[in-house]
């Protein structure tokens, strides 16, 4: 382009400042608004894919069936698996076994330590399996003699700043684990299933007596986990073969009606396909339906803001036939024309390039410190990102450039020199529109669910108590220590002094909680089992006072008494669970036995009310309730119930206590309510993100329109001002502009709500108790659009019906 | 001979009926002339204008400029033609707003293949042809509407034209300033440029060597 014709697009856009400002920032805010979104969804499907050969690597898992009904699947497999498939089948290029925990991990020589760190149990064919590079330490020597651990590097700079950690003691959970540094290995991104703080060597776990070498084939139990890699060339098929022939081989099972399977899952799949049980990072919140929704939105944003800036180029060059009229006259031929526009449309969306290069930066300083938002900290070194940034940019250019380039360029100097608008663009522009009012109203639509069905969730009565709930956090340090048990009771008798305390419970969950021990192994006495059955029982682990601490109500029999000795075999179940045990009501199951696993006879002693253990998106459980508190790791968590609203205020009096009963373990408390609603945290934020998305298509679609509306006006300002001269009043002119949205809104609305009505009740359909799409809601949307529109255009349009009419006729 | 028409019509179809603009014009200019096209509002004059400026196709006929046979040019032969012999002045002027005077005179010789430096004293040479060195770097907006169309001409003029087609060049000006005009386009005449203009005038219409009178698209002499 000649310096000449920059220039006086350069006037021209100084000259339309609104345009140019609108047209660049829309443009800007919806390059990154998408960009932010992909960057999403990318980060999300793209979990373990770090590992280089992560085609190679398979998690094992293992599926139980009852009667051939499906009652266990889990991620976890036979203990035993692992040895056994290291020397015997061919394929294999390494197997390693994990076991996970959360820990607390205490440096005592510089009295620094953190609760909850993630520890995998494994030995040193962990390296064989996930290529990891270690910084310090040799992957042949790590991780065999027990009491040795290898740290992050993340961890290492935590613990140990500038020191060398190699030899630093590092106590897990307490007196009985000192864990000798031996090794650092590079970290694991966050967006893999098996990131993790340390690796503790297994033989630590053998040599303490609760693991061993060779494993066992009696069941996948909830810790073991089996990962393979095949060689390059193996075959699954092959391999699976295999598997099932060496199960069939090696695993009997004790009862005829139960039956194993074991399948292969491809790392790579686990975050998004995962449905088993035990998973070490649960993936809560994300699926790929969420993803889909997440890419759909960001499309949409997208498309919102090239369909702005395609509109308003469109739009604003329409009022510049003249120019192309004059420029004919002076000999300027068609390709000329074109190229100018579509440079024209280039430079624009290089200016919306580097506003958008701002936000981000802005961003980066500001916005993505969030943890929720650590996904975006390495778009400054991703090539993959600005690859996708230009090439967005250039799409949109050629987008907004080559229609108007093509059709104006058509235009025959007379008619350019007369101002014709052809007719076409019109429909173009308008078809725009509705598309804009067609997002719109959907996200509208949309973000009003998502948040009707959250405080649907909220509202909903769950079945207990959740406020005014102190909880703390069982000690860590007692593992299996032989004062676990009666210090219990001495700390629950201590706090239940204070006189603001009403009830005090230990138990091993506390709601909010998935129960992690699960068995389908329950029975009527004398009865075959249900075969109905799909799920496992949950045998939560409670004492004497948790339904009175938690107000669950009893609806027959008896709850446990404070005399633990008594109560060996007796249980508490929940509604599901009498009718999964085919009782036909409550009062039936008094006093009924039941045989449990290992063939255990249980008497229930009393029937509860069902309450929501997990939220209002899990389905509810058949729960068995059993007082077994008799190792100190079966223990969890001390629920305090207390009688009034500042529940703060205990809080250094209960410390007190636990500091003389436990004196070598942290106090770490929380409240019932705030942990209880955590659950809805990953809700809120795809709805917060969600509402975000919406809210910045919607602005931008409202910019697009303030722009269009200031130059379609402007367009019929004689138009206009003839029908004021020939008698229309303000309100006429007012009325006769506004109707032609009306009529673009109606179209808009024909088209959209049935689409999002479909898309919306199919994602409501994941929710066990759920909402409809409201029609006061749909009203809502529909009035909340028309009132944006129109203040979005009333500005201009008012301007215009009130014009005086000498101002424009004699243009 | 500059240009030359033979038995060119050209109409419009609408509603079934065929809507004659130009009827049988024939014509032939010379080099040197000054010709005036009259005729009542409608008659065809502006049409008659365009198609000469091949700014406008025609539907029967043919049409010889220079050696050209204009008929049978593609588009782009033609903008090639027109914008190498051919300068135009509009009733409204028709200058960029978003250009400068200097910017505006300049506008023409960017789509032919002059050096910039070239560009530059063709410029100043107009600037100071027409004594509005003054003016060079205000806005067409800032100018009155004589001004403006001084502008106009020597736009028209800047890349050296055969031919000049003036459509009511004076339509919009005081009687001061439309004689002004008339006097430059006498003088440009005299220096051996063919004019052409349609006029309602019959003082401006005498500044010709000759006048075409249209009525109804069709020469009545
Ligand atoms: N595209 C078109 N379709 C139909 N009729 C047309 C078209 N263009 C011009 N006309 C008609 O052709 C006739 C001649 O128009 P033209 O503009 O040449 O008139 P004119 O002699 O220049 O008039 P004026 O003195 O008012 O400028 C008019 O009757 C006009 O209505
Ligand atoms: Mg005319």
């Amino acid at each position: 382009m000649k310096l000449h014709f920059f220039k006086i697009y350069l006037r021209f856009l100084l000259k339309n400042k609104v345009f140019t400002l609108i047209n660049v920032l829309g443009l800007a805010i919806g390059i990154v608004s998408f960009l932010i979104l992909i960057k999403y969804v990318s980060y999300q499907t793209n979990y373990d894919r770090f590992f280089v050969d992560h085609n190679q690597i398979y998690r094992i898992n293992t599926h139980v069936s009852k009667n051939q009904q499906v009652i266990n699947e889990t991620a976890t497999s036979f203990s035993a698996l692992a040895p056994t498939l290291r020397t015997e089948t061919v394929g294999v290029e390494a197997t390693t076994q994990i076991s996970y925990e959360k820990c607390l991990m205490d440096y005592r020589e510089k009295e620094f330590k953190i609760n909850d760190l993630n520890i995998l149990w494994t030995d040193n064919s962990f390296f064989e399996v996930f290529n990891l590079n270690l910084i310090q330490g040799d992957k042949e020597e790590v991780l065999l003699r027990p009491f040795t651990t290898v740290i992050s590097k993340a961890t290492s700079k935590l613990y140990f700043k500038n020191e060398n950690p190699i030899g630093k003691i590092i106590n897990l959970n307490g007196d009985d684990y000192p864990l000798e540094v031996t090794g650092i290995f590079e970290d694991i991104p966050e967006n893999s299933h098996i990131k993790c703080d340390f690796l503790v060597s297994k033989a630590t776990g053998i040599s303490k007596g609760w693991d061993s070498k060779n494993g066992n084939w009696n069941g996948p139990g909830a810790y073991n986990r089996t990962y393979v890699k095949l060689k390059k060339e193996a075959n699954i098929s092959v391999f699976q073969d295999r598997l099932s022939a060496l199960l069939k081989q090696r695993y009997k099972s004790k009862n005829p009606e139960i039956s194993v399977r074991l399948s292969l899952m491809p790392i790579k799949d686990i975050h998004l396909k995962t449905y088993f049980k035990n998973e070490i990072k649960r993936p809560i919140g994300v699926s790929i339906e969420r993803l889909y929704f997440l890419s759909i939105i960001a499309i949409i944003i997208m498309i919102v803001a090239w369909v702005n800036f395609i509109n308003l180029t469109i739009g604003k060059t329409m009022t510049r036939t003249l120019e192309i009229g004059i420029k004919k006259t002076l000999g300027a031929v068609k390709s000329s024309l074109i190229r100018n526009f579509l440079l024209e449309s280039i430079f624009m969306s290089v200016l919306a390039f580097i506003v958008a290069v701002l936000i981000l930066v802005l961003a980066t300083l500001f916005i993505f410190q969030v943890p929720e938002l650590s996904f975006m900290k390495d778009i400054w070194t991703s090539g993959v990102f600005w690859f996708q940034i230009v090439s967005v940019m250039l799409l949109g250019a050629v987008f907004a450039g080559v229609y108007p380039a093509f059709s104006l360029s058509k235009l025959s100097p007379t008619k350019a020199l007369k101002g014709i608008v052809l007719q076409q663009n019109l429909y173009i522009k308008k078809s725009l529109i509705v598309f804009q009012f067609i997002a719109a109203i959907g996200l509208i639509l949309g973000t009003f669910t998502i948040y009707d069905q959250l405080t649907h969730m909220k509202d909903k009565k769950l079945g207990f108590n959740a406020s005014n709930k102190l909880i703390i956090r069982a000690p860590k340090s007692m593992n299996s220590h032989k004062l676990a048990f009666s210090n219990i009771h001495a700390f629950k008798n201590t706090v239940l002094e204070l006189p603001e305390v009403e009830n005090v419970s230990a138990s091993r969950s506390i709601p909010g909680q998935q129960v992690r021990y699960t068995s389908p192994y329950f029975k009527r006495l004398g009865q075959n089992a249900k075969t109905e059955s799909e799920s496992d029982y949950q045998i939560a682990v409670i004492d004497d006072t948790f339904f009175d601490t938690y107000s669950i109500s009893l609806l027959a029999g008896k709850n446990f008494t404070s005399n633990y000795e008594n109560h060996k075999t007796d249980i508490i179940i929940n509604e599901t669970a009498i009718k999964l045990l085919g009782f036909t009501s409550a009062e039936e199951a008094i006093n009924q036995n039941i045989i449990g696993p290992k063939n255990i006879q249980y008497t229930i002693i009393g029937v509860i009310k069902d309450y929501h253990q997990q939220g209002l998106k899990a389905k509810l459980h058949p729960t068995i309730y059993r007082y077994y508190l008799k190792y100190n790791y079966i223990h969890g968590h001390y629920s305090i119930a207390v009688n009034m609203e500042a529940t703060e205020k205990l809080i250094p009096a209960v410390k007190d206590i636990w500091n003389t009963i436990y004196p070598n373990d942290t106090f770490e408390y929380f409240f019932m309510d705030d942990y209880y609603n955590k659950q809805y945290a990953l809700e809120n934020n795809f709805m917060r993100l969600f509402f975000t998305a919406s809210f910045i298509a919607i602005l931008i679609c409202c910019m697009g329109l303030y722009g269009l509306s200031a130059h379609t006006l402007l367009q019929r300002k004689k138009e206009t001002a003839i029908r004021k001269i020939v008698g229309a009043s303000v309100k006429d002119i007012f009325i006769l502009l506004v109707k032609e949205y009306a009529y673009l809104i109606l179209i808009a609305l024909f088209i959209s709500l049935p689409i999002s009505y479909s898309i919306l009740e199919s994602w409501l359909s994941n929710y066990t108790y759920r909402v409809n799409v409201s029609p006061l809601l749909i009203l809502v949307s529909v009035i909340i659009l028309v009132s944006v529109v129109l203040l979005t255009i009333f500005k201009n349009t008012w301007a215009l019906a009130k014009r005086n009419p000498s101002e424009s006729v004699k243009v | 001979m500059l240009l030359q028409l033979n038995n060119i019509f050209k109409w419009v179809n609408s509603g079934g009926q065929r809507i004659f603009l130009l009827k049988d014009i024939n014509l032939s200019v010379q080099e040197g002339e000054f010709i005036s096209i009259m005729g009542p509002s409608g008659s065809g004059k502006s049409t008659l204008l365009n198609v000469i400026g091949m700014l406008d196709n025609f539907d029967e006929g043919e049409y010889h400029f220079l050696n050209e046979s204009v008929h049978t040019l593609k588009e782009k032969h033609r903008a090639n033609l027109y914008k190498e012999y051919i300068g135009f002045v509009f009733q409204s002027y028709h200058l960029l707003d978003e250009l400068t005077v200097k910017e505006n005179l300049e506008m023409p010789l960017l789509y032919k293949k002059y050096k910039s430096s070239e560009r530059k004293a063709m410029v100043a040479d107009m600037l100071d042809r027409f004594n509005i060195v003054g003016k060079k770097d205000l806005f067409p907006a800032q100018l009155s509407g004589g001004q403006q169309q001084l502008v106009g001409v020597a736009r028209a003029l800047i890349a050296i034209p055969k031919l000049i087609l003036a459509d009511e060049p004076t339509g919009n000006l005081n009687s001061k300033q439309s004689e002004e005009i008339m006097e430059l386009f006498k003088k440009l005449n005299k220096e051996g440029v063919t004019i052409i203009q349609v006029t309602h005038s019959e003082k401006n219409a005498a500044y010709g060597s000759r006048i075409i009178n249209l009525l109804d698209g069709r020469k009545t002499s």
